[in-house]
């Protein structure tokens, strides 16, 4: 009787070891292939969640070189028509990533266009920071940028959401700077 | 005394509405609080949550007879996960936005109570076909749970519905629905809602009888 | 400052955050299945939400060594093997559930070998900590914070500042939770609200009440840890227009 007993154990074990290992097989090769398939889309729309922004905050853009957290804009013939910068700062409640575009203007530059990537602020108030007409204040008026009546104007209900952009992308404009400078050069 | 399985079209049936998962069962609130600040977000959950159910259910079903009892959690959970995962990847592939906007929910799935519930009460004693049934079913009645939910946060909180404004322009939004406190008022209002039709249902039943 | 108080600072700021400002169960909403169920008896709230905390600092340590070590993209030791840049990070999650159990084993052992009586009143609800939304859910942040890799990516120290925060808030939510409950007995509830929907009412509420420490992160961190005024102002202010000359 004991070895008939012994033997229904280790069938049964060797039953439950035969079962795990066609698992960890099965889910190995899933996600395997998931992973060779899948993982290249993943990282071009990370990549082109910034850089499908870019040809709207520098006109004239067909084309980009980045490196890093900097990005270069380049026009038809890979002539340079603009940078954009990305610049982070911490907002009332959390986090606020904006890409700060720029143009050559002269010996100068001149900002082209402010786009907020991403926010966490209080929905209807500190998340107006998104709307285009308010963004569209820092290129009317010239940096450096303070939340005021000679610059930008604070949102109602948003004062420190609105401080934040500005202080992001004053953050930015050095950046831009050393860009510039590397170039003329 | 022998109790006889539910069949298959019971299972799709009862999952639906007298078996709910979020109002009769209260299982997997986490996600039931947490995407329902707008229907889009509910949706995905909702087909996501299916996927994996569905996957899940129909595996451990034909595995059900090889499991051995005492590491059956263990293996549910790791085999519920493996699916989480390509649901996760599948979703960041080809709808990054919304991927995003779900973040670490997805991932929650795992421990979704919901998932676990069913494949032990019917994948691991079931065939393929009820297992199968049951999953749609029970991710039916969890999508119409956070259907309702989301559809009373979002046009209360954001006066829309799919993203498209549907109260006039100039109503005032109540924000705080699309907060925390909105979720959980208005899961206790809707839950309360549905009891009192319950006992009220209660009531003229016993006094006909 | 000095360079010691500068990240014990921080590190503080972590657990406030996590505790308060983000709490676990009324702002992320996980954690909700034990929250909803918890006893009327504060001590065992209490006790539940210490085990919580206990298993998500274990388990924080090992999916911190874990993902920064061995599953993130280019992590040291894979890439070392296979001498190019790896990427396990497929495996995070199935990693995470493993984790966890084994963590949840572990600490139900000891309090079965050090707190019997809290062994038995615990019953069932111990092994259920594993499927708590708490625990997978610190793991998941920790992961977004150290996937990417570089300077910014979390220290073992970030890590389990995060994972004691958010048990902290947890209990703070059950216990606050358990005590109402406890009153909640004497009222006069009406009955399509009794049970749960009252318990998800009164759980607004102290949502509502948490939602006042919004903000509070920042103002600390501007307080204690102040960024120069106006630096970047003046850098941008004093750029001096291009003259030909070689920069020194």
């Amino acid at each position: 009787m004991k070895p008939k007993i012994i033997f229904l154990v280790w069938g049964r074990v060797l039953q439950q070891a035969i079962l795990l290992v066609g698992l960890a097989l099965g889910f190995g090769t899933l996600l395997g292939a998931v992973q060779s398939s899948l993982q290249p889309r993943i990282n071009e729309n990370k990549r082109m969640e910034t850089e499908s922004r870019i040809p709207e905050l520098v006109p004239g853009c067909e084309s980009v070189e980045t490196t890093g957290e900097n990005y270069l804009a380049l026009g038809g013939d890979s002539q340079l028509v603009g940078w954009v910068v990305k610049s982070v700062e911490g907002g009332f409640a959390g986090p606020v990533e904006v890409l700060v575009g720029a143009i050559p203007d002269g010996d100068e530059y001149r900002v082209s266009g402010v786009y907020v990537l991403s926010q966490t602020e209080t929905p209807g108030l500190g998340n107006c920071i998104e709307s285009p007409e308010w963004l569209s204040k820092f290129t009317t008026h010239p940096h450096p940028y303070r939340v005021g009546d000679d610059s930008i104007d604070g949102l109602t209900g948003a004062t420190i959401s609105s401080e934040t952009v500005v202080k992001a992308v004053n953050k930015a404009l050095p950046r831009i700077r050393t860009m510039q400078k590397e170039r003329v050069q | 005394m022998s109790t006889e399985l539910p069949t298959a079209g019971e299972r799709f049936i009862r999952g639906v509405l007298p078996e709910n998962p979020v109002f009769r069962q209260l299982l997997g609130l986490c996600p039931v609080l947490a995407v329902t600040a707008s229907l889009v977000s509910a949706w995905t959950m909702a087909g996501a949550v299916l996927f994996v159910l569905l996957c899940a259910n129909v595996l451990i079903s034909l595995l059900r007879h090889l499991i051995a009892p005492h590491l059956r959690i263990v293996l549910f959970t790791l085999i519920i996960a493996g699916f989480v995962t390509v649901a996760d990847r599948t979703l960041a592939a080809f709808a990054y936005p919304l991927s995003k906007l779900l973040g670490p929910y997805i991932p929650l799935i795992i421990v979704n109570s919901i998932i676990i519930c069913r494949c032990e009460v019917c994948a691991s004693n079931q065939g393929v076909g009820p297992a199968a049934a049951d999953a749609v079913g029970q991710s039916l009645g969890f999508g119409l749970a956070l259907s309702a939910i989301a559809a009373v946060r979002e046009l209360l909180g954001a006066g829309s519905l799919l993203g498209f404004r549907v109260l006039p322009e100039g109503s005032p939004d109540w924000v705080i629905m699309v907060l925390p406190p909105g979720a959980f008022f208005t899961f206790g209002l809707l839950l309360a809602g549905l009891t009192a039709f319950r006992i009220h249902r209660e009531n003229r039943a016993t006094r006909f009888s | 400052m000095h360079p010691f108080l500068d990240t014990l600072g921080q590190l503080l700021l972590i657990v406030t955050g996590a505790a308060l400002i983000n709490n676990f169960v009324l702002h992320y909403f996980v954690g909700i299945c034990p929250f909803v169920g918890v006893s009327r008896r504060v001590d065992l709230a209490f006790s539940m939400g210490c085990a919580v905390t206990f298993v998500v600092s274990i388990a924080a340590l090992f999916s911190w060594t874990l993902t920064a070590l061995i599953l993130r993209p280019g992590a040291p030791i894979p890439s070392a093997i296979l001498g190019r840049p790896s990427d396990l990070s497929i495996l995070n999650y199935l990693a995470y559930i493993v984790v966890i159990a084994a963590s949840v084993q572990f600490v139900e052992m000891y309090i079965r070998r050090y707190f019997p009586n809290l062994y038995k009143s615990f019953g069932v609800y111990l092994p259920l900590i594993t499927t708590n939304c708490a625990i997978l859910f610190a793991c998941l942040e920790i992961m977004k914070h150290v996937q990417g890799g570089g300077p910014e990516a979390w220290s073992l120290a970030q890590a389990l500042s995060l994972a004691i925060g958010g048990g902290i808030g947890f209990t703070l939510a059950i216990v606050l939770m358990s005590g109402l409950r406890q009153e909640m007995d004497f009222c006069d509830v009406p009955k399509p609200f009794v049970g749960i929907p009252v318990v998800m009412i009164v759980a607004g509420i102290l949502a509502t009440a948490f939602l006042g420490f919004t903000g509070v992160e920042k103002s600390l961190e501007d307080r204690f840890f102040p960024d120069e005024p106006d630096q970047a102002n003046q850098v941008a202010a004093k750029a001096e227009p291009l003259t030909g000359e070689v920069p020194q």
